[in-house]
């Protein structure tokens, strides 16, 4: 009989979960909710009738895991976000006043500090929208 | 350590012999099983205070004990004890235990029979039942007709089946105590038996011995034994290993050989062979840890049938056989114990020695093998929920609940619903993409269903489709609670199998990574009627900010995983840190867990194999064996807390990766560090100091807060750290007032601060002195209470991800330390008085200068 010297099966393929894509795109826009949009903050729900929003557009998925991705900008971290569609995602700017025009924004992972790379996008407070 | 048995000149005092022990015994049971006697001792039996077994031949105390038949039945509130009688000694009667009504134990009816080993084959004679209440009648059926049975079974019952089992039969075996009839046991279909059959092995034998082990064998064969070439007999074994008698005792030289057969129509095995080692070869037994006034050693390893001589200081105190030897008198910490086995004329030539500690758990009983009900199955759908984000989910999930027979959408339990409301734990996956994550607690559903809890498992999955940090967390604890909805209208609305089933306030959470943070959600804003949360299990969690922040009014155990490769903070720190003892709250941070493997449905390592981590079943028996002592505690109102304190440790679990913290309420806190006080003050309000060249202040034990030590500390507290010059170094917290001590124990919660570059070499400690009101100080060193725990090094990992930061942690545990294990020996005439103690010392006595973090000094009642 002979005798089978075959390795180890390969483990489940593990993706990178820390692989953060490439910002390709991005804008910044300021937009009114005709019913409010509800986020939490401070553990509590919070009615927004008026966000900053970023739409971001990234070269690849950003990993589906624990955490969340977030844009930092400047070291302000941004991490409430939508998952639009494909590589495209909105991040919810809570709280406006702490942000700085001409900060630099990254795209890091909420809560954990890293490695961010240097982007060409910078932050430019969108001007409040006329009353109609 | 094994020694030499000679160099201890012990003298053995054949009048000290230990007295056995009984199984529990049940109203209606006529037999007792006494085990821990040595072999071919004779036993007697005595009920109510009468003798009525007397010189009962008990053979073998191994594997099984001594099946001895009573001359009527027990009956509730009877006494029993027994004694064994050997080479002219008679032991002391051992403890006595009371028959009880099973029926108050297990009012649902006996546990459930449990085929064990499994799968059953094809032309198998003999089958194993386990999970039996001694005295029960147990019984099997293949294709149901009854094919074998016994009377009076044991715990553990071989049942010798005929005729032989069919290819293809569905077999189960059915059992009753008194009457009263259990559910059948889980259901084998008798397999193709395994062609070869393997050849049987031998664990070793000795010279001197009368028994011998055959392993390998194969469920339901048929074994033949030969001696020296001669056959002896044949016998039908339930599988895996089997112990057999035989006279005259071995020589050296002998030879042993075995083989097995299923089918009579398919060849034997192979014959496996042994020969019979010399005395010389005899060694000594392996002794698990013995802790402080242990009145019994339990042994790891030892030849079946020997006669276990134990010896404390020098003096005999105990003499019987594996794996329990009573003991004729409590151990102390410190006394020196010297364990060797003898068979027959063969004395062996090393003894086992230990010392015994202050604490060492004992290795108990399984929490999560409680097994009373089939288990059913089945998926809820509740519609579709608009959660807080303003997406919208479907409410769906999976129930496992105790059923009248295993299968999808059987009858709940009847007996069990005749009882009353039946309590629900809810379960909350993460985040981790793909469907099926709800499904990937099955196993620990389906451990809580056969101990009568309904266990269901939210589907979150679309919801990680969505982004989302802290909004998704609560979407997650929205999706919870409307499942919980979902459930109370199955319950109100007469569903077929729910209607009526289930007790709201008897409810329990757990979640996991997402889910772990929405668990500590659900409670703050769940507003439906009825409903009382008992506890939360949070399970690597993350922490985005959803919740207040401070667990409280329900009980809380967090679990985090030292190798999370995806929470890399352990966020759920912060949440023990800052939670209520309500009355009680748990951390167990397990050292070589991921944050994946707890779930089967998350199949890949989030390290990448890039740190050291356990097995997946290992961590799968963490959850289990430490969350079904915590939902029995919490829902059933099981005694099975010992797990969580750590004074009973759970049987096939890698403890030493476990380290546990365990906080209860009302209890007199010493020190928290909480109060802002300064270090110079602790929370009682009186004075604490420093001495010899000990260095120590408090410090916020988290991240990024101003003052704080390092950044190794990743809770939510104040805890103080301490760095000593030199062996003397000491500080001293006073007592508000001088205190009793006698039934309290002082706890700590205590570690090795992680230096921020490396772990050096080699476990640290301190000793904890207590200061009576003469100034006599008892030390106990903290390696006597189960050791200061170490930082898992994980900084070359850590440095070569994206955040390129060292994630080693400075994690605490609590230590206890009982009053009895203090004691004066350096000054024998001033006796230390545990009644009058006017401070507790720690003295970081080690010189390796190295920091060490401690947390809530408390005195606890025991």
């Amino acid at each position: 009989m002979s005798t089978d010297s075959g390795g180890r099966l390969p483990e489940p393929s593990s993706p990178d979960l820390w692989n953060l894509p490439k910002i390709s795109k991005l804008q910044i826009e300021r937009v009114r909710y005709s019913k409010p949009r509800k986020h939490i903050v401070g553990g509590r729900v919070v009615e927004f009738y008026e966000d900053v929003e970023i739409l971001v557009q990234t070269n690849t998925e950003i990993p589906i895991r624990a955490l969340s991705p977030a844009l930092y900008i400047g070291e302000v971290e941004v991490a409430e976000n939508e998952h639009v569609s494909k590589a495209h995602y909105k991040f919810f700017v809570l709280d406006e006043e702490k942000l700085k025009d001409g900060s630099m924004i990254t795209l890091g992972w909420a809560g954990v500090p890293g490695k961010r790379a240097k982007t060409k996008f910078k932050y430019k407070s969108p001007r409040a929208k006329k009353k109609r | 350590m094994e020694v030499s048995r000679e160099r201890l000149r012990l003298k053995d005092d054949p009048q000290t012999i230990s007295p056995p022990m009984l199984d529990a015994p049940y109203q209606c049971a006529k037999i007792v099983v006494v085990r821990g006697f040595i072999a071919n001792a004779t036993l007697d039996v005595e009920v109510a205070g009468a003798v009525v077994v007397s010189g009962f031949p008990g053979g073998f105390p191994s594997p099984n004990g001594a099946v001895v038949p009573l001359p009527s039945a027990l009956v509730a509130g009877q006494t029993v004890r027994a004694r064994q009688h050997f080479g002219g000694a008679t032991s002391n009667w051992s403890a006595t235990l009371t028959a009880a009504d099973h029926t108050q134990e297990y009012p649902a009816g006996p546990p459930r029979p449990e085929i064990n080993p499994a799968p059953v084959y094809e032309c198998g004679a003999r089958t194993g039942v386990a999970n039996l209440l001694v005295g029960s009648e147990v019984w099997i059926t293949a294709d149901a007709v009854q094919v074998g049975s016994v009377a009076n079974a044991a715990a553990q019952q071989g049942v010798n089946v005929s005729p032989d089992y069919g290819l293809g039969q569905n077999v189960l075996a059915w059992a009753k105590m008194c009457n009263d009839p259990s559910p059948s046991s889980a259901l084998q279909v008798s397999q193709p038996p395994p062609v070869p059959l393997p050849t049987p092995g031998f664990l070793p034998v000795y010279e001197g011995g009368q028994q011998a082990t055959i392993t390998d064998v194969v469920n339901g064969a048929r074994l033949t034994l030969s001696r020296n070439g001669i056959v002896q007999f044949t016998f039908a074994s339930w599988g895996y290993r089997h112990t057999v008698g035989l006279n005259p005792p071995y020589t050296q030289g002998e030879t042993l050989s075995c083989t097995q057969r299923l089918c009579p129509g398919d060849p034997p095995s192979g014959s496996g062979t042994t020969t019979v080692l010399p005395c010389s070869a005899l060694p000594a037994p392996g002794v698990a840890p013995i802790q402080d006034a242990d009145t019994s050693i339990a042994l790891t390893s030892f030849v079946s049938d020997a006669q276990i001589k134990v010896f404390v200081n020098g003096v005999k105190r105990g003499d019987g056989s594996g794996p329990v030897v009573q003991l004729t008198k409590a151990v102390a910490s410190g006394d020196t114990v010297d364990v060797y086995q003898v068979l027959g004329t063969c004395v062996g030539q090393t003894a086992q020695e230990l010392t015994v500690q202050c604490v060492a758990p004992p290795v108990t009983y399984d929490p999560s093998a409680l097994d009373l009900f089939p288990v059913g199955f089945t998926d809820y759908d509740g519609g579709t929920l608009t959660v807080t984000s303003g997406h919208t989910h479907r409410i769906d999930g999976t129930i496992y609940y105790p059923a009248e027979a295993d299968g999808t959408r059987t009858a709940f339990n009847q007996r069990l619903a005749q009882l009353g409301r039946v309590p629900i734990a809810v379960l909350v996956h993460g985040r981790h993409g793909g469907t099926t994550s709800h499904l990937g607690y099955d196993y620990f559903q389906q451990q809580l269903a056969r101990m009568g809890i309904i266990a269901i498992s939210v589907d979150c999955n679309e919801s990680d489709t969505w982004g989302g940090w802290t909004d998704n967390i609560r979407d997650r604890a929205d999706i919870v609670i409307a499942s919980i909805k979902h459930m109370q209208s199955l319950d109100s609305g007469g569903d077929a199998i729910f209607g009526g089933r289930i007790d709201f306030t008897r409810l329990a959470l757990m979640g996991h990574s997402r889910g772990g943070e929405a668990v500590v959600v659900v409670p703050e804003i769940i507003s439906l009627p009825g409903v009382t949360i008992r506890g939360v299990i949070s399970l690597s969690p993350v922490n985005a900010g959803a919740s207040s922040g401070h667990p409280k009014g329900y009980v809380l155990m967090v679990i985090l995983s030292a190798s999370d490769g995806d929470v890399v903070d352990n966020s759920g720190a912060m949440f023990y840190d800052a939670g209520d003892p309500a009355p009680f709250k748990s951390q167990l941070y397990v050292h070589h867990a991921n944050h994946n493997y707890f779930n089967r449905q998350w199949l890949n390592d989030d390290t990448n194999g890039g740190l050291s981590i356990m097995a997946r079943t290992d961590h799968e028996r963490i959850l289990s064996t430490y969350g079904c002592a915590f939902f029995r505690e919490r829902l059933l109102g099981h005694n099975t807390l010992a797990f969580l304190e750590g004074t009973m440790q759970p049987p096939g679990v890698l403890t030493g990766n476990v380290h546990l913290s365990y906080k209860k309420k009302n209890q007199v806190t010493v020190d928290d560090h909480e109060d802002g006080n300064g270090i110079a003050v602790n929370s009682m309000g009186a004075p604490t100091s420093t001495s010899g060249g000990l260095t120590a202040n408090e410090h916020p034990f988290a991240q990024g807060l101003p003052g704080r030590f390092n950044d190794s500390f990743f809770g939510n507290t104040v805890g103080m750290v301490a760095l000593a010059e030199d062996k003397l170094g000491t500080f001293r917290s006073k007592f508000d007032k001088d205190r009793d001590l006698r039934k309290l124990e002082v706890w700590i919660r205590a570690a090795e601060v992680y230096n921020g570059s490396s772990v050096p070499p080699g476990a640290t400690g301190f000793l904890l002195g207590l200061e009576d009101i003469n100034g006599v100080v008892a030390w106990v060193n903290s390696d006597g209470v189960g050791g200061l725990p170490r930082p898992l090094d994980r900084r070359a990992w850590d440095l070569t991800q994206w955040y390129a930061t060292d994630k080693t942690k400075t994690m605490l545990k609590t230590l206890r330390f009982p009053i009895a294990c203090f004691r004066s020996t350096r000054v024998p005439r001033k006796q230390f008085n545990a009644a009058k103690v006017r401070a507790v010392l720690l003295r970081l006595s080690r010189a390796d200068k190295r920091a060490l973090a401690f947390d809530d000094l408390q005195l606890v009642k025991r």
